[in-house]
């Protein structure tokens, strides 16, 4: 029988390999953008002088340069600083454009990450903070216990929007010779010579990740948000 | 639509469109491509007969006698007035927009001005498009180009989809290491990591005669140097003609060797649309016919060899 993309559904393992890399090389850096995007966010949000201006030209760096640019200066650069970014863990191999694959999507994505909380612990009234310091918990403490709590259900559902941004930019890394979905596509590519069915079947894979994680956020956004869940929850009743 | 407001539902919809639409556009495609009329048909100029009929009553002047250039498609190209041919525009030696002089040069270029030439007794009846090498043979059958003159590897696959003159070059594929490496031929591959570009005959290539190998596969041959340059990549591997050129422009040429007796052969041909038949020996008799006459050789002498440093005679 022959139908559109049969060469494809033949050839579908050849593709796996790619999808697992960007599998990993997104959930790496959606932990790794997380935890600097929460540490950036709170040292915006202190008065502390030189650390908030670090945090500053951080974001303001990485927002405002192109993130194929990043990645390929990451990718050549280091090297030439005498950095060789590959190592064996537990027997598997992160390869150079694993790494800097990793961090260059975690530092791009870390910056929208740092904003957006920072926007979510403004959003977080001011009294809330006042009342915490004035009942005796530290800075710290303050954070922790009563305004990142707040702001985490704020922040839900752009950051959702940002990590499906991220999925989507890591497909920059088959530049940087990361054997991703893209660098199999144009592998594919060369063996089948069928552009047009092989980047719809990239399409598909990028779909299968990015759309789950679009459902999930939408999930967790009336889960996590008080106010909704209570008018969800008296509407089942009635 | 009630079932739409539920917001699943609705997603799963959005994406069973999106497939949908997918397919449809395919399915118009695949018909397209047996309708579509040659674009110069659709858009013919008026025929000047001060082109048309010199050439038509004697051969143009560098044109052998036996050389066929009317009838099929060549009367086509002839009512248009001009030859389309899609070149590389990036290769040095072979096909490149000179960035200062906005000029394309190369063995190439200049090879598809003879062909002109002998069409319309004019070099400069022709107009260049620019070929990479995934475009190479779309071009040919969306009629966007007459012929494809851009380092162009004949191999049994592309021959299903269109027809190849004879070779006019014949590259082969080798190994650019750093000056005393332990990598002296294709079998010291193993494990090693080793850069060429995404798509290219180069990554089958290597894939198939060193399988052990770990492929980091660039954008460009200039990123893949960088890699070996900086050490992350033990050898770039590509055909000799572009790894020479690598070599000449790295800012310590000493530093560096090409090795591997060509480990593949790599002719290269024009690329006409299939069914074409009198363009093809058209081709091929100006192609037999620059060989023969010393002017292949000029203009290898003038474009690849500076560029490259590879003497070379014509391909049998």
């Amino acid at each position: 029988m022959d139908f559109f993309g049969k060469e494809i559904f033949e050839n579908l393992n050849l593709f796996w390999g790619g999808f697992l890399t960007t599998i990993w090389v997104s959930l790496f850096s959606a932990v790794v953008s997380l935890v600097i995007g929460l540490v950036v966010a709170c040292l915006r949000v202190t008065p502390s002088g030189g650390l908030k201006v670090m945090a500053i030209i951080y974001t303001e760096f990485f927002r405002n340069t192109p993130f194929l640019v990043q990645a390929l200066a990451l990718y050549f650069g280091l090297p030439k600083l005498g950095l060789q970014l590959q190592f064996d863990l537990f027997g598997l191999e992160f390869n150079q454009s694993f790494v800097v694959g990793t961090l260059a999507l975690s530092l791009y994505t870390g910056a929208y990450v740092a904003e957006t909380m920072r926007a979510g612990l403004l959003v977080v009234p001011s009294g809330q903070s006042e009342a915490a310091r004035s009942l005796g918990l530290s800075l710290v403490q303050t954070l922790r216990y009563v305004v990142i709590p707040q702001a985490i259900r704020l922040v839900i559902p752009p950051l959702g929007n940002l990590y499906i941004a991220m999925i989507k930019n890591s497909a920059i890394l088959s530049s940087i010779a990361l054997v991703d979905l893209m660098s199999r596509a144009a592998f594919v590519n060369n063996r089948l010579d069928r552009t047009f069915e092989v980047y719809t079947a990239v399409i598909v894979f990028y779909l299968l990740l990015t759309l789950p994680l679009a459902w999930g956020v939408s999930y967790l956004e009336k889960k996590l948000n008080p106010l909704r869940a209570r008018t969800l929850r008296l509407r089942g009743a009635r | 639509m009630k079932i739409l407001k539920n917001r699943t539902t609705y997603s799963a919809f959005v994406l069973i469109v999106a497939l949908l639409t997918t397919l449809l556009l395919s399915a118009c495609e695949a018909n397209s491509t047996n309708t579509v009329l040659p674009e110069a048909k659709a858009n013919t100029p008026p025929v000047s007969s001060t082109t048309a009929a010199p050439t038509l009553a004697s051969p143009a002047p560098g044109v052998k006698e036996g050389i066929p250039t009317t009838g099929g498609f060549l009367d086509t190209i002839k009512q248009r007035g001009k030859l389309v041919v899609g070149v590389k525009f990036d290769q040095p030696g072979f096909g490149l927009n000179d960035p200062i002089s906005n000029k394309l040069v190369g063995f190439e270029v200049d090879m598809a001005h003879e062909f002109a030439r002998g069409l319309f007794g004019n070099p400069d009846k022709i107009e260049f498009v620019e070929a990479v090498s995934a475009n190479r043979i779309p071009f040919l059958q969306e009629d966007k180009v007459d012929i494809v003159i851009a380092t162009f590897t004949i191999n049994e696959q592309r021959k299903q989809q269109i027809d190849f003159s004879d070779a006019y070059y014949v590259a082969q594929q080798k190994l650019l290491v750093k000056k005393g490496s332990s990598i002296k031929s294709v079998s010291d591959l193993a494990g090693k990591n080793v850069a060429t570009v995404q798509g290219s005959t180069s990554e089958k290539n290597l894939a198939e005669k060193a399988p052990q190998a770990k492929p980091l596969l660039f954008g460009k041959y200039s990123e893949a140097f960088v890699a070996l340059e900086n050490g992350q990549a033990e050898a770039v591997t590509t055909d000799d003609v572009i790894l020479s050129g690598l070599k000449l422009t790295s800012s310590n040429p000493a530093n560096y060797e090409i090795v591997g007796a060509g480990f593949t052969t790599e002719p290269y041909g024009i690329g006409v649309k299939k069914g074409r038949s009198e363009l093809l020996a058209y081709t091929n008799g100006t192609l037999a016919a620059m060989k023969t006459d010393g002017r292949w050789k000029d203009l290898y002498d003038k474009n690849v060899k500076p560029a490259t440093g590879i003497s070379a005679e014509p391909p049998r």
